[in-house]
């Protein structure tokens, strides 16, 4: 499974990117990962959120995920997200900070 | 309680208790007297009681459920949560200035109470107004302290509020790089105006703090030099532009609004300078009156334009300070349009 994550806006306008093979990562992260993308159900999430109004600031997330089962992209803000969506996002921006 | 004091002695109340009782006091002639009390009395001490900031601090938890558990109220004492603590003294200075420069009763000139929320998500790298409240990260502590340890970033989130209440500026491409813009500039007068410091002596940086040692950069933008704040392997380098030249026309982060806001930025920065003195007092008020001139789509020009019509409402045409805007548009490559 291939991840592409990408996150901009923000308070400071700073652009955060990772690209992720599941095949090159230790095992027990790409089951993580695998697990993730299935409870949250990524193939079916909307492609985009309708926009706050009045709201600054906020960052803006970008996710495609290449599988067997297709590709599929999900763009959305924090203010938008299921807890499960939140907590893939914050995996993947933990990566993105590592690299 | 309802009914048992008499509608006289909860007037009197309104008239010489404290806060907290006259609140209590309203609240009571609201609920059971006020077909007896005369409706104009009423909306007199309403209007008088909100005169005055009403800030509420909210912990988070970690969690990104808003707004979190009240944790401090106004006129609560410091509760020793530095990022609580901060919210609370940033909202303050924030509504002190627009109170007292600028005439303004909080974010809708209400009295709209100050909510914000701090230890927003985990290792969150920003802060943002929601369209209701401010919210704050605590940052990874890599790249990023805590959002709240630079007075500006709160300025700048409040400002989003008042900007929302009056210019209503669209938050995409051009108006959405204004948009940041008036936040940065009313951030850096926050941080200027609780320094005491004149134009000439402010640093004009935006977030200078919040990167930790690790990272080569002072701030997150300069308004003195755009593109010059930071320079590092991890976050790449400022991408701001500081003239018209270099505008950039991404379609990320909503057409660019916080890298193009580097170059009205800019044009403050030469206006209130070469204007001199506190930068509150002249260039400030020239953009805050801009603020009723501009519209949801305006783009720099206008804006260039608007501040030139402000400038010569306030100080007459063909005056010093009116010139002084010509000039620091000028600097960014913007001719003004009579």
């Amino acid at each position: 499974m291939k991840i592409y994550f990408e996150r901009t806006g923000g308070f400071a306008g700073i652009k955060t990117s990772a690209s992720i093979d599941t095949d090159t990562l230790p095992p027990n992260e790409s089951e993580k990962l695998h697990d993730m993308c299935d409870n949250m159900n990524f193939f079916n999430m909307p492609s985009t959120s309708a926009p706050k109004s009045g709201a600054a600031d906020l960052f803006r997330y970008k996710i495609t995920i290449e599988s067997k089962d297709g590709r599929h992209t999900v763009e959305t803000t924090d203010l938008s997200m299921t807890p499960e969506f939140e907590n893939f996002i914050n995996f993947l921006s933990d990566k993105a900070l590592k690299k | 309680m309802l009914g048992i004091v008499p509608p006289h002695l909860l007037r009197e109340i309104v008239n010489r208790g404290d806060a907290g009782l006259k609140k209590w006091a309203i609240n009571t002639i609201t609920l059971s007297e006020q077909v007896r009390m005369q409706r104009q009395t009423f909306v007199e001490t309403v209007i008088s009681v909100s005169q005055q900031k009403e800030r509420q601090v909210y912990d988070a938890q970690n969690k990104s459920t808003l707004p979190g558990i009240l944790v401090r109220v106004e006129g609560g004492s410091p509760v020793g949560d530095a990022a609580v603590d901060e919210a609370y003294d940033g909202a303050g200075w924030t509504y002190d200035l627009y109170k007292n420069v600028y005439g303004r009763n909080s974010i809708d000139d209400k009295g709209l109470p100050l909510d914000s929320s701090v230890h927003f998500s985990e290792k969150y790298d920003n802060a943002f107004w929601n369209g209701n409240q401010m919210v704050y990260g605590d940052g990874d502590g890599k790249i990023f302290n805590r959002f709240t340890k630079a007075i500006d970033v709160i300025g700048h989130e409040l400002t989003h509020g008042v900007t929302q209440y009056t210019a209503k500026l669209e938050y995409q491409d051009q108006s959405g790089a204004l948009n940041e813009h008036i936040s940065d500039v009313f951030g850096s007068i926050v941080k200027q105006y609780s320094l005491k410091q004149t134009a000439t002596q402010a640093d004009w940086l935006i977030g200078q703090g919040l990167f930790t040692p690790e990272i080569h950069g002072v701030a997150l933008r300069s308004m003195k030099a755009p593109g010059t704040a930071y320079d590092d392997p991890l976050i790449g380098k400022d991408q701001q532009p500081g003239t018209m030249r270099d505008y950039n026309d991404t379609t990320e982060d909503n057409g660019g609004v916080h890298i193009n806001s580097g170059i009205p930025n800019h044009a403050f920065y030469l206006i209130a300078t070469g204007i001199g003195g506190y930068s509150w007092e002249k260039s400030g008020m020239i953009w805050y009156k801009t603020l009723d001139l501009l519209e949801k789509n305006s783009n720099f020009e206008d804006m260039a334009a608007c501040t030139f019509e402000a400038a010569g409402n306030l100080f007459g045409n063909n005056s010093t300070e009116q010139e002084s805007v010509i000039k620091g548009w000028n600097g960014v490559g913007i001719t003004i349009k009579k």
